[in-house]
């Protein structure tokens, strides 16, 4: 693992408690937060948000728990039923692309890795239908989770996987607890296969985001402004990939002012014998 | 190649989007508005999206030629550059379509017809001969056993004398050109780094052996060359790899028979080398060496003026200097070298 990132955070969501339930026996998931304002889960490296049922509820759920845990940010699967108008009960799908109640607003899933099974567009409606999309998939979550999650992280870490709980042929007729844990619990492999293909592609996005080495060190023994840490920043960023393994200041307690410290490391950017390639 | 294809409704039904289909039976198809909902997207992360890009057919809109930037040339005083594709297959670090781009998917505007109409718009208007770069936002060929857009503008460009073209490439995908009679005006430019730099920088392309062996062969062929040696990259041993690829092309390729060679320095415009250094902020090329000038980055003035001077005197111990085409960096701009 890169020096400067920390484990990987990993984050479920589901509309229903009984959607939850396998995932939470699964991956020995325990109560957080009971209830108010969203029932929360975790293990040491996983939080599952439960956020009832709707675009409100889901994209308030997403955003509450994004804030909550700030300083982790990590990959958003959610988890739920879906209709869809002929594919068999219990298949399941990945989301490629969802469509919001009003059809102006689309949301694409980006896949940097194999999807472990077949994806399908996603119509996310307002009230339950009986009137399936063509070739698609029903919901009443998902556009909003990929629209929330998305302003959280990149396309590229947020998807949806849909088990079909209707089709024309079988109409939703209402579902009690156990069927909805029924239809989940055969894709727990699916559900892990995502998680793991998450974690790679987590961890680059973390290595792209990391504080580099020396910089809270910095900040406290010298005063920057806003720009000069900016600079600072991208300096130091510079350096760790340079010359990873040596300290950036030869000689700090020299050094009073910022810009002095900033034009020094500058300068040893340019060492000829710390040619980097 | 490609397991998922983004279509726009518009082109759902063009010839060249079910031909292109039909090579990828078994991808998933996506269906999409206009290919900037997918590619314009803020919400996305290059470095990630590299790792498995999908293929976007969509239709281009508005401006299908543009004029090249100053300094963009090889001899003539009129260039313009048109782009039926957006992004490359390869994986090259210090290419700034990285920082050009949010997204790393491929873009191909399968309307071909309507950038020639607009080629031929700017021939028309043309003072003197006007050259077309084809490579500026992709790979001129590396797509080509899908595209097929070598085997459609040779024979355009075979129809217009009074204008070039030029393929910049790194790709050996040559049959087509090889099976075709050469044209005096279209260029064959291929961009060459040596060996050590390629390996580590130039993901997913053909050895420069290959290159080098794909530009010998279309050279015998009577095929106008173009050698790019383009960006020159400070390295550890620079001197003797650059010795190394320039002996190594030259006692291939008979230099009288080079339509010209161009040589440029590693340059970026400030808010593209940004957006890569933030993409990539592990990565050793960002990070050593270079300055801001006048908005663009480069490496500092003193080791700009080595490495493009040795390369350069080099270089005309092999070629006539009426083919050889610099593009000094900007923080050479104030004074050049000559």
């Amino acid at each position: 693992m890169h020096p400067y990132i920390r484990p990987i955070m990993l984050y479920m969501h589901t509309a229903l408690p009984a959607e939850a339930r396998p995932l939470l026996d699964h991956f020995s998931l325990r109560a957080i937060q009971p209830s108010a304002p969203f029932p929360l889960y975790g293990a040491s490296h996983l939080r599952l948000v439960v956020s009832g049922v709707g675009r409100t509820s889901a994209a308030a759920a997403i955003a509450y728990t994004c804030a909550r845990f700030a300083d982790h940010p990590g990959p958003w699967l959610n988890v739920g039923l879906a209709g869809h108008a002929s594919a068999a009960l219990g298949t399941p799908f990945i989301v490629h692309r969802a469509c919001d109640p009003t059809g102006e607003q689309t949301y694409y899933p980006i896949f940097p890795f194999a999807p472990p099974c077949a994806t399908a567009a996603l119509h996310t409606v307002d009230k339950p239908t009986s009137a399936y999309p063509n070739n698609g998939l029903c919901d009443m979550e998902g556009s909003a989770f990929l629209q929330t999650a998305q302003r959280f992280v990149p396309s590229e870490l947020a998807h949806s996987l849909k088990i079909v709980s209707d089709n024309e042929q079988h109409p939703w007729n209402g579902m009690d607890r156990q069927q909805v844990v029924a239809m989940i619990a055969p894709h727990l492999h699916l559900i892990e296969a995502l998680c793991s293909t998450l974690e790679p592609l987590a961890d680059a996005w973390h290595i792209q985001r990391a504080t580099p080495a020396h910089y809270a060190w910095a900040v406290e023994r010298w005063h920057f402004s806003s720009a000069q840490q900016s600079r600072l920043h991208r300096l130091l960023q510079q350096w760790q990939a340079v010359a990873p393994h040596e300290e950036p200041w030869s000689e700090p307690d020299s050094m009073q002012r910022a810009g002095q410290v900033l034009d020094h490391l500058e300068r040893r950017l340019g060492d000829p014998a710390l040619l980097p390639i | 190649m490609f397991d998922a294809i983004y279509i726009e409704d518009e082109v759902a039904e063009h010839p060249r989007t079910q031909r292109i289909l039909a090579r990828f039976a078994g991808a998933e198809r996506i269906g999409c508005r206009r290919y900037g909902e997918v590619f314009n997207r803020s919400a996305q992360n290059f470095r990630l999206q590299k790792r498995r890009p999908a293929l976007i057919l969509a239709r281009k809109h508005g401006q299908f030629v543009l004029p090249t930037p100053s300094g963009y040339g090889i001899g003539s005083e009129q260039n313009f550059y048109f782009s039926h594709m957006l992004n490359c297959v390869y994986d090259c670090r210090y290419c700034f379509l990285q920082g050009m781009y949010r997204s790393a998917h491929m873009v191909v505007f399968v309307n071909y017809e309507d950038f020639q109409r607009a080629i031929d718009e700017h021939i028309a208007a043309s003072t003197a001969m006007p050259y077309f770069f084809s490579g500026y936002d992709c790979d001129s060929l590396a797509l080509e056993g899908i595209t097929d857009f070598t085997r459609d503008f040779l024979d355009f460009f075979a129809a217009r004398p009074g204008a070039a073209v030029e393929l910049r490439t790194k790709s050996v995908r040559t049959a087509t050109l090889l099976a075709h009679r050469p044209l005096a005006n279209c260029i064959v430019a291929f961009s060459l780094t040596p060996h050590s730099i390629a390996a580590a920088l130039e993901c997913g392309t053909p050895s420069v052996a290959r290159r080098i062996e794909a530009l010998e062969k279309l050279s015998q062929r009577g095929w106008p060359i173009g050698l790019r040696f383009d960006p020159l990259i400070y390295h550890r041993e620079w001197r003797r790899h650059y010795r190394d690829l320039f002996n190594a092309v030259f006692s291939r390729i008979d230099s009288t028979r080079l339509h010209s060679v161009s040589l440029g320095q590693f340059r970026l415009p400030q808010s593209m080398y940004k957006r890569m250094q933030q993409l990539y902020p592990d990565e050793p090329l960002f990070a050593w060496g270079l300055e801001e000038h006048r908005g663009q980055v480069s490496y500092r003035r003193a080791l700009a003026e080595e490495i493009h001077a040795f390369c350069r005197a080099e270089l005309l111990r092999y070629i006539d200097p009426a083919i050889f085409f610099p593009c000094p960096s900007t923080t050479l701009e104030d004074n050049p070298p000559s």
